[in-house]
């Protein structure tokens, strides 16, 4: 059976996808690197409810969806929020105890922007995987960011085999279940099961990327003097977009900086 | 910019042309001359490792350029000589289609598939439309233009394939062995095609390299035959190929027409045994409730089996049957009938949302890890995907319980049966293809089991390799195994099976005797599978079973 990628639920008709792939794709990066060295809880619940109705308004996206998309980043996010709250680094005012355990105000807090700022990530990261048909990313690569033809079509390639890879582990998997192995546990016999699964799927995908370059080059294949059948170019909307999400960035951070609670990464972890 | 090329009267012209790949002693092409004029059809023939494919990366420039050999010659296409052309540059005279669909498509729709060549050869983009259209509409796909490639069928990707080719107007194509990763429906679509560009493109040269000679003789004019050395061992017209020549072909391990080998065989006396359906000699008898023993329990049984991979997709619905010690039942089906799903179903390696699968009257997948692969064995077509060990000898007497001795006596002993002896050492990630699928036999004829499940064995394979997985049958059917294939390939069916079961949609049909089955031409259809020649010539063997007896 074919497993879906993450780039399968991409929304094709919504306005956000109509937005040129590198334009939001910086807008994205930029958040990020942003909300990386952001420690208020304000600023960055800002920023996640910003994407997230981004992510539900412009690109259409069904509220279920967004919800399973960001499940890994739920997860990530709450293993930090545990651990932050269970292991304050330093001694702080004790808000409450479970057992032995004491949570302490500080604790709670440093977990709780570990937990916004996961979400953050994810929220930015699903708003341009799911709106981007991969095909009009890779020609915004190659005629806004100057990326070589070579590289982005080789990417273009890697991206189509991934679920072929999927369905081939699972069917080496299978035969070596029937052949009898599997039973060896410990460190030893996992590292001696993922040999065996390398080996295959490495033969298997070497032969086959040289069957791709292969018929990729007998179609004239080069990636020099190219013409090009759809060229993804820079419009007027592409503008208002990057505008418009730097505009409510740049707004959130003056707010938090006139209402005196934007705290920004002061060279420590944890205060 | 860019020449168009010269349209010259000679489309390929090879002068002592020798191809030796490194590391290897013998030349994979010895000093081939051959010409061929423009808009002639050419069917390539030669056995497994007699330079085919070598040949067609010649043709396209991916030897010498992108392949590193040693070579020897002159070979011009189009008029250009290989040494001076990469293929980027014949790209716009000479098109090739490969075997595998998927490794050929580098886009994500049809339409950029197609563009995808034009943007190559730097055409106008301005031209790009029309040219999409004409080429889409010429196979038959105008209606996908916007459709996604992984949402087609292997056929219609393969169209696809020849579609981006066409749109680059290319004065020669080469096809090697474009319908042998397809399901039956695939192989039509993609041979009418070929029949159909055979006709309106008067010009086109057409260079064929193809094991399913029925559909395509009749479209070419000319067979080139190279033999297991990379000689050309025959040039002539296909009449003469296939009627004269029939027995030296088949000497050479190459394959012929389903006539000419019937003709063939009725010369040899063998016409009888070729065209019978099922095992004769065997001792196995459809309809085992007849015999009452209590050997003819069966070795696995399907009880009102339902499977779905996501809920509310059910890939099957309600099947139930049985197959008994020493039966070989084949499944047969369009793609996505659920053949596949079955087949895991079958090894344990699901289980089912509803009834029960039963291995010797316990559930299939309950079979402990330990002693599962002792009792049953599945062969994948990739022989690669199951093995386990670094070494040939390994890999044979892996997991085979026993006192030491005796194992690796009968290792060695079916090593040396598949031929295989010379190699116990190696890593049989280094042996050949064929060699690959031998060893794959050898582990499962080591030690008898008491099922063994094959999916799609002749997928891309040559006629010995067919020769070779009969006799493997007939092996482990004699030690009573009970085997079970899924495949589309119907000469199997009607020369092995015991029991056809026709699958439609997750359903299986009633199990029929081969000749019931194929008798039931409304039903083939249904399934959309064709007869087996042997069928076919049913009426030339009763003709010499009678001229024998007379």
């Amino acid at each position: 059976m074919m497993r879906r990628s993450v780039f399968e639920n991409y929304e094709l008709y919504s306005p956000l996808a109509t937005i040129n792939p590198a334009v939001k794709l910086i807008c994205s990066v930029v958040v990020m690197l942003f909300v990386s060295v952001v420690f208020d809880l304000q600023t960055l619940s800002l920023l996640t409810a910003f994407g997230a109705l981004m992510v539900l308004g412009l690109g259409r996206m069904r509220p279920v969806v967004l919800v399973r998309a960001l499940l890994p980043f739920l997860l990530f996010g709450i293993g930090f929020l545990w651990m932050n709250a269970l292991l304050p680094r330093s001694a702080g005012t004790t808000l409450f105890t479970v057992g032995p355990v004491a949570i302490s105000a500080e604790g709670l807090r440093n977990g709780m922007s570990f937990f916004l700022r996961a979400l953050t990530f994810g929220v930015w990261s699903v708003l341009f995987v799911a709106s981007t048909e991969p095909t009009r990313f890779v020609l915004s690569l190659v005629h806004q960011l100057s990326v070589p033809p070579k590289i982005a079509y080789s990417a273009l390639a890697a991206y189509r085999y991934l679920p072929s890879l999927q369905i081939e582990l699972e069917q080496i998997r299978g035969a070596h279940r029937l052949r009898g192995v599997g039973e060896a546990g410990g460190v030893r016999g996992k590292l001696q099961r993922a040999y065996r699964f390398t080996v295959p799927l490495l033969a298997g995908a070497l032969r086959r990327a040289g069957r791709v370059a292969a018929a990729m080059e007998a179609r004239g294949f080069t990636g020099a003097n190219r013409t090009w059948y759809r060229k993804e170019g820079l419009r007027l909307r592409d503008a208002a977009y990057a505008l418009g999400v730097f505009g409510v960035t740049a707004a959130v951070i003056w707010w938090g900086l006139h209402a005196g609670t934007l705290m920004l990464w002061s060279g420590r972890l944890w205060d | 910019m860019r020449d168009h090329p010269r349209v010259s009267e000679r489309a390929a012209y090879a002068q002592s042309w020798t191809v030796r790949y490194p590391g290897t002693p013998a030349a994979a092409l010895d000093s081939l001359t051959l010409s061929i004029e423009s808009g002639e059809r050419v069917l390539l023939l030669g056995p497994s490792g007699s330079g085919k494919s070598t040949l067609v990366s010649c043709l396209v420039g991916l030897v010498p350029h992108s392949t590193y050999a040693e070579i020897d010659g002159e070979l011009t296409v189009a008029g250009k000589s290989v040494w001076d052309f990469a293929p980027a540059e014949l790209a716009a005279s000479v098109g090739v289609v490969f075997q595998d669909p998927d490794s050929q498509l580098t886009m994500l729709t049809v339409q950029d598939e197609v563009a995808f060549g034009l943007e190559n050869i730097g055409l106008d983009p301005a031209l790009m439309n029309a040219r999409i259209t004409t080429a889409l509409e010429s196979v038959g796909l105008s209606e996908w233009r916007f459709e996604r490639v992984d949402r087609l069928s292997g056929g219609m990707k393969q169209r696809l394939v020849i579609a981006a080719l066409l749109a680059m107007q290319p004065d020669i194509l080469v096809l090697d062995e474009p319908t042998s990763n397809l399901d039956p429906a695939g192989v039509r679509s993609v041979v009418e095609l070929l029949g159909k560009l055979c006709a309106e493109r008067p010009g086109l040269t057409l260079i064929l390299v193809e094991h399913r000679l029925d559909a395509v003789v009749s479209l070419v004019r000319r067979v080139v035959v190279l033999d297991a050395a990379g000689q050309l061992a025959l040039d002539s017209p296909p009449e003469e190929a296939f009627g004269v020549h029939a027995g030296q072909l088949a000497a050479l391990n190459v394959w012929l027409p389903s006539q000419a080998y019937a003709r063939l065989a009725a010369s040899r006396g063998e016409l009888a045994e070729w065209s019978a359906p099922g095992r004769q000699m065997s001792a196995f008898k459809l309809s085992p409730e007849s015999s009452g023993a209590p050997h003819r329990r069966p070795v696995l049984q399907f009880e009102q089996v339902s499977f779905s991979y996501r809920p509310g997709q059910r890939v099957l619905h309600d099947l139930s049957f049985a197959v008994h010690p020493g039966e070989v039942c084949a499944i047969v089906g369009a793609n996505g009938c659920g053949k596949s799903t079955l087949a895991k179903l079958a090894v344990g390696l699901h289980r089912p949302d509803d009834g029960k699968v039963l291995f010797d009257g316990q559930p299939v997948a309950d079979i402990p890890a330990r002693t599962v692969a002792d009792r049953l064995g599945l062969v994948f077509q990739n022989p690669e995907h199951q093995f386990v060990t670094d070494c040939v000898l390994d890999e044979v007497r892996f997991k085979v319980q026993g006192p030491e001795e005796e194992v690796r006596a009968a290792s060695l002993e079916v090593l040396r049966a598949l031929r295989l002896d010379e190699f116990i050492n190696r890593n049989p990630f280094t042996l050949s293809h064929g060699q690959k699928r031998r060893l794959s036999a050898a582990t499962m004829l080591v030690s008898p089991r008491e099922l063994l499940v094959l999916d799609e064995p002749t997928f891309g394979q040559d006629p010995s390799a067919l020769d070779e997985l009969l006799r493997m049958l007939q092996t482990v059917a004699d030690q009573g195994t009970a085997v079970v294939i899924i495949t589309h390939d119907m000469d199997l069916v009607w020369r092995r099976a015991d029991t056809v079961y026709g699958m439609q949609n997750g359903r299986v049909l009633t199990g029929q005797s081969p000749s019931e089955f194929f008798a039931d031409l409304e039903l083939l259809a249904q399934l959309g599978l064709e007869e087996p020649a042997g069928v076919r010539f049913g009426a030339a063997r009763c003709e010499s079973v009678g001229r024998s007896e007379g």
